[in-house]
């Protein structure tokens, strides 16, 4: 008898623990707010004979808006670890909750990290720490110029074109659409290099070639770009087989990438060896505004000249 | 065995090990010791739902159990495109059942079917503009016209062009 009161105390222990487990999930839940277009039409429930004993069945249907804050929040974080965080921060526009999830607190170890990782400070100040979250340090910090795809640092205030995104993220997008579509990018507009024909010694007058060392040294494009590129090996004239074969890259595929790089298609690059720095130029013509004819030179600058006037 | 009551008052008779892959009901199980003839309510859970939640822990009755607590190890534990293949088969089903199975995994405490679940709607946005979403999930969008506007311009940086 001793035994069988006991299992009937637990198992009554038991229901009590799934209700209350019943009760935290219910106000979770309630902090959801359903809009009245999602919710199904539901059959009137007929009135129960024994309306308080048995738990009301969960029998309507189930949509994304009927999972919990903190759900939907582990499923933003899944995105956010396939995707980018850019990909996180459109989920604000879908509705108000998505944006308060977004925005709330759940994410604040996420944004934390990204920040952290960025160099910010996370502290928040103590007349602050009502707001609780640290979004917006993260939005502020992404509008003032932060790579929204890898953030790996400062965006340069003058390359408002390139959308949010860092040239590298860019380029790197740009080489993904090289490899799935090679044709067209062939036939896209090109950023003239000039000033190369017999600059180096080991270099063919009539078919230039550019070394990988011009790619980084003259074009000051990004170490890791030599190794997207398609290029040629030969053999260095002078070390022969004790050193590492030179690199020969296509002019025309590389004049292609620059004008992506660059984001322009004039003036040409001039990479000669008594040419001053090309990226002077570009960002001298940068602040002169968009859409110029860059191809000239004096234009470009007389039309920086005349906007500063005008300021 | 263990004997499981769903919402709709179904008795369902589950193995000990396959039953414990649920936290809540290792802990109620621990609550009450050794009484063999409890039987555990789980008044969220429908038998349709639960029957499905048995199947993934009765294949995954082996399996390790995850860490109790949630550690920081980065995004390289939360990939979402490492589904294994009987899983993707598995939790391959409609959208009104997928979240059943993700509320029933909430409240059930089993954390890889919870992750599985929120892996499988991650790659159902991933990609997708916010029109799509909307559609998809059959959200209903209550901004206004201002506010939408307003939100889009702060994530003009962040839209791809």
């Amino acid at each position: 008898m001793p035994r069988t009161r006991s299992a009937t105390a637990k198992a009554a222990a038991v229901a009590a623990a799934a209700a209350a487990a019943t009760e935290t999930t219910a106000a979770s839940a309630s902090a959801l707010r359903v809009p009245d277009a999602l919710v199904p039409p539901t059959p009137v429930p007929a009135p129960a004979p024994s309306p308080a004993a048995a738990p009301k069945p969960t029998s309507a249907r189930h949509t994304i808006d009927d999972l919990p804050a903190d759900v939907l929040a582990l499923i933003l974080d899944q995105m956010v670890a396939t995707d980018s965080l850019s990909a996180l921060l459109r989920a604000r526009c879908i509705n108000k909750h998505w944006k308060s999830i977004v925005e709330g607190a759940q994410f604040n170890a996420l944004y934390k990290r990204t920040l952290e990782r960025w160099g910010v400070k996370t502290e928040i100040k103590p007349r602050a720490r009502k707001f609780k979250t640290l979004f917006a340090v993260l939005i502020r910090e992404l509008q003032n110029g932060r790579c929204s795809a890898c953030a790996r640092g400062k965006l340069d205030p003058t390359t408002d074109a390139f959308g949010g995104r860092c040239r590298e993220c860019r380029l790197a997008n740009f080489l993904d659409a090289r490899d799935s579509d090679e044709a067209a990018f062939k036939a896209l507009p090109p950023r003239k290099i000039i000033g190369l024909p017999g600059t180096e010694e080991y270099r063919s007058k009539k078919s230039p070639k550019l070394y990988k060392g011009d790619l980084s040294a003259r074009l000051h494009l990004p170490k890791w770009v030599a190794d997207r590129l398609p290029y040629r090996t030969r053999r260095h004239p002078f070390f022969g087989n004790g050193s590492a074969p030179m690199r020969l890259y296509d002019v025309p595929t590389v004049e292609i990438v620059m004008a992506a790089w660059t984001e322009r298609t004039e003036p040409p690059i001039d990479i000669g060896p008594y040419a001053p720095d090309w990226r002077e130029r570009d960002r001298q013509l940068l602040q002169g505004g968009e859409g110029q004819d860059v191809g000239k030179e004096a234009g470009g600058q007389g039309a920086s000249g005349a906007d500063q006037v005008e300021e | 065995m263990v004997k499981l009551l769903s919402s709709d008052n179904e008795k369902i008779t589950v193995a000990q090990d396959v039953a414990v892959r649920s936290m809540l009901i290792k802990n109620m199980l621990e609550d009450i010791g050794d009484a063999e003839d409890a039987e555990i309510p789980l008044p969220n859970v429908t038998a349709r739902v639960l029957k499905k939640v048995i199947e993934y822990c009765e294949h995954h009755k082996n399996d390790p159990m995850p860490p109790a607590e949630e550690d920081e190890l980065g995004d390289e534990r939360r990939r979402s495109d490492d589904i294994d293949e009987w899983d993707a088969d598995y939790i391959d089903v409609e959208q009104e059942l997928l979240f059943e199975i993700i509320l029933a995994a909430n409240y059930m405490d089993i954390k890889p079917l919870l992750d599985l679940g929120c892996k499988t709607v991650a790659n159902m946005i991933k990609g997708k503009t916010t029109e799509e979403i909307r559609k998809t999930f059959n959200i209903t969008c209550d901004f206004t016209a201002e506010e939408e506007e307003q939100i889009r311009r702060e994530n003009e940086w962040a839209e791809d062009r």
